[in-house]
């Protein structure tokens, strides 16, 4: 400890106390407590954005990156500072889930989709929607709850609505194997930017791991009076210690949404991640969590623990390993609640709905598209044909000086390679339509 | 005036005493018994250099402490007062006796006077003193303080054909927060050493509780030895501050709520500062063991001993001595009795059982000699001075 004794007459440079700090109650006669001033953010209570200049509702504006007046073209910059992988995360504490803020910190209406339960949050001034999850237009509002979590950072929208019309426009007419008739589905034409509910974790995971490994070895042993050789594995005992670090594991948070679509509109850039700020969400919708934090965390353990156990094999250095048994402890657990920024669209198309996203940041279409079948048969068997004629030829022409194994052959290769290319072609018409 | 470390009210006293320059007077020695109440004179010990105050009555002829030089009268040069406050003796002669008993077990050919009834007979009550300061602390103070807080972690266990365990671990953490702060407090009786080998003695005998304090009378010391001083309050002044910054930071932990404190600053002035002298409990006892004199001290309050256990030589030397000239006559015996075998051969297996025999307890022979060599080794008087 320091210790400073002074002479009464020189001020104490331990005090005035530095900029920030308010006085705290104390438990303790003759002791005055001066703790740093919790951050008050301005948004405390509910906004409604009204334009400075003519009063008229503002929005937050993805190409210009700020707050606009559709009106009379006023702006406004959004307070929050772009924060980056920095953004704060927490603990897992009950204390810090009692402490965590409450509502989004603007006036919002909810949107309840009738079809598919999804609940989103949208601008006061919101009378209806079509939902952007199904598609369906029976969504009535509601007031807002307000028992959420309040987001600590969100990645604000960079693409703009009118650039990426192109843009999926193009992304529909790609690819053979689609429907022309897809291009004219006006539907895709409408857009909805919604903020969609990310959880993050960390956690630095320490496993320690044992198992028989095996290596190859190559012996030589006589039998029927020669000499012949053969590959055997020697198992051994080992163990080893293998550390491994997680730092922002992306789980989302609702299940409204295409889980295999989101991952191809990944990856998101965090390092974009801006303190959240009611403002962004002006005349956007944001979408609540419907995935509890608990059960987002069960999913991202699992996650990791499988990377752990990946990495924990690929340390034993072989590919032969038996009896592996590992222990993982997880340290510096921490998460963090976010929004990111998607484009989400549910277009009709023969009876059946599709879905499609656009990633708000980076521009990249996924999605369903349907599948015209009558075609990718056809195609199919057009690459099945050369081969199978060929091999029925060589079949025939068999009995003929054996000319007919050349063809047989050869048509068995061509059939072979006409099989894979087919079965490529048919996982990637399923996977066009799948969701 | 404050300096820095203020000003006591003894001192301001002092200052009417404190001679003009070129002028030198001599220091009065201190009427002890008219001061504290109790017949007293003061004796020093050239082996030890402590100078002690004994019953006038009955000086004793050694060192009340280290009880192994003489002693001679000397001056005492102490405060006009006498001690404020002592901490009574909580154990009594009875209880001396089953602890001494107790302490002593274990001690393998212990000395003829190694015994609890000898040394409790021998045993003299010995006072230690102790400063206490009273003062107010006024500054600023700035310090980093902890919250405890629990956090949910896991550590999960898989095995091929079990698959995965997850075990939930509740780990104890700290959440650490700059404070700062002023302090106007007053504090009383915090503990400053008065001895030099305070520290050393308080290794020796532990603690003590100094809530447990009564009011000084002459009974206190009568038929007791008082450890004199050898730090005035100007020289504890270090110790005493430390003192008054632990307490302000203890202070200051559970003003602002927190579990925890640590990088302290204290900018303080410590003013109306009043020093007391408090006297703690103890015995000391002596035994001799060869040509030694060991001393023994016991906390008066809280039993604990610190002392040499010494094992007497020259019964361990005597026993291994016997044994190994009882093997010698036994190897002898055995060897004879093996040569007469080549006459009268059941007499072979007979000498021969009697060698093995011999050879055994001479191996056994020199252990007790080893043993309190090694023991007594361990130790000299001078760790218990």
């Amino acid at each position: 400890m320091d210790i400073v004794s002074r002479p009464v007459d020189q001020p104490a440079s331990l005090w005035p106390p530095p900029e920030g700090y308010i006085p705290v109650s104390s438990q303790v006669d003759g002791i005055e407590v001066y703790a740093p001033a919790p951050e008050v953010k301005e948004d405390q209570e509910t906004l409604t954005f009204r334009c400075r200049h003519c009063g008229g509702t503002i929005s937050y504006s993805a190409s210009e990156r700020q707050l606009t007046c559709p009106y009379c073209g006023g702006s406004q910059e959004v307070a929050a500072e772009e924060v980056g992988q920095t953004a704060a995360e927490f603990e897992f504490t009950l204390e810090t889930m009692e402490r965590a803020q409450y509502g989004w910190g603007q006036e919002r209406r909810e949107l309840v989709c009738e079809s598919c339960g999804a609940v989103v949050a949208a601008a006061p001034e919101t009378l209806t929607s079509t939902c952007a999850f199904c598609g369906s237009n029976r969504v009535h509002a509601r007031d807002v709850t307000g028992d959420l979590l309040r987001p600590t950072a969100l990645i604000p929208f960079v693409v703009d609505q009118d650039r990426l019309r192109a843009q999926v426009g193009g992304w529909l007419e790609r690819g053979w194997m689609h429907p022309p008739e897809l291009r004219n589905v006006r539907a895709l034409r409408k857009l909805t930017g919604v903020y969609l509910p990310f959880w993050t974790f960390d956690a630095d995971i320490h496993a320690d791991w044992r198992a028989e490994v095996g290596t190859l070895r190559t012996e030589r042993y006589r039998s029927g009076g020669e000499w012949k050789t053969r590959t055997v594995i020697d198992w051994r005992w080992r163990s080893g210690r293998v550390r491994v670090p997680i730092d922002d594991h992306l789980v989302a948070g609702t299940s409204h949404v295409s889980q295999v679509i989101l991952d191809r509109v990944a990856p998101f850039d965090l390092d974009e991640l801006a303190e959240y700020d009611p403002g962004y969400l002006a005349g956007w919708q944001a979408k609540g969590y419907d995935v509890e934090l608990e059960r987002a965390w069960q999913d991202a353990k699992d996650e990791m623990r499988g990377r752990t156990k990946k990495a924990c094999y690929t340390d034993t250095g072989s590919s032969h390993v038996r009896n592996f048994r590992m222990t993982a402890d997880f340290a510096d657990e921490r998460w963090r609640y976010i929004l990111l920024p998607v484009y989400l669209v549910s277009y009709p198309f023969e009876g059946r709905t599709f879905q499609v996203m656009v990633n708000g940041q980076t521009g990249k279409v996924a999605g369903q598209k349907p599948v015209a079948w009558r075609k990718v048969w056809l195609v199919i068997a057009a690459l099945l044909s050369p081969g199978a004629c060929l091999g029925l030829l060589g079949l025939l022409t068999l009995p003929v000086g054996g000319i007919g194994v050349v063809g047989l052959i050869v048509g068995f290769i061509l059939l072979v390679a006409a099989l894979v290319g087919g079965i490529v072609i048919f996982q990637k018409a399923r996977a066009s339509e799948e969701a | 005036m404050n300096e820095g470390h203020g000003v006591t009210q003894q001192q301001r006293a002092e200052e009417d005493k404190t001679p003009a320059a070129g002028e030198v007077r001599e220091r009065e020695a201190t009427d002890v018994t008219a001061v504290w109440g109790a017949p007293l004179t003061a004796v020093h010990c050239a082996f030890c250099g402590e100078a002690h105050l004994v019953p006038a009555e009955d000086i004793p002829s050694r060192c009340p402490f280290c009880v192994q030089g003489p002693v001679t009268p000397q001056p005492a040069y102490l405060r006009d007062e006498p001690p404020e406050q002592v901490v009574p003796y909580a154990v009594d002669e009875g209880k001396l006796a089953a602890i001494l008993d107790r302490w002593m077990q274990g001690v393998w050919f212990r000395p003829d006077e190694l015994k609890a009834p000898l040394l409790v007979q021998r045993a003299r009550r010995y006072l230690i003193p102790l400063w206490l300061v009273d003062g107010r602390v006024e500054g600023a103070w700035r310090a980093d303080v902890g919250f405890d807080y629990q956090a949910v972690s896991y550590q999960d266990r898989y095995s091929d054909g079990m698959g995965w365990r997850s075990q939930e671990v509740r780990e104890d953490r700290v959440r650490w927060e700059p404070r700062v702060g002023r302090i106007n407090r007053a504090y009383e009786n915090i503990a400053a050493p008065a001895l030099e080998d305070h520290r050393k003695l308080a290794k020796r005998v532990g603690d003590f509780d100094l809530s447990q304090r009564a009011g000084y009378t002459p009974d206190a010391v009568a038929e007791g030895v008082v450890r004199l001083p050898t730090l005035e309050p100007d020289d504890a002044w270090g110790e005493a501050q430390e003192a008054f910054v632990r307490a302000a930071g203890a202070d200051c932990r559970q003003a602002a709520g927190a579990d925890h404190v640590r990088d302290l600053r204290l900018e303080a002035t410590y003013e109306d500062l009043n020093w007391t002298m408090l006297l703690l409990p103890t015995y000391v006892a002596w035994y001799r063991e060869g040509e030694q004199v060991w001393p023994v001290l016991v906390n008066g309050q809280s039993g604990r001993v610190s002392g040499a256990r010494r094992g007497s030589a020259r019964k361990a030397n005597t026993t291994s001595l016997v044994l190994g000239g009882i093997a010698a006559i036994l190897f002898l015996l055995g060897g004879l009795l093996s040569l007469l075998g080549a006459v009268f051969p059941p007499a072979v297996a007979v000498g021969g059982v009697i060698l093995v025999l011999g050879l055994l307890l001479g191996m056994v022979a020199p252990i007790p000699a080893i043993s309190v060599w090694v023991s007594n080794r361990r130790s000299t008087p001078q760790d218990y001075i």
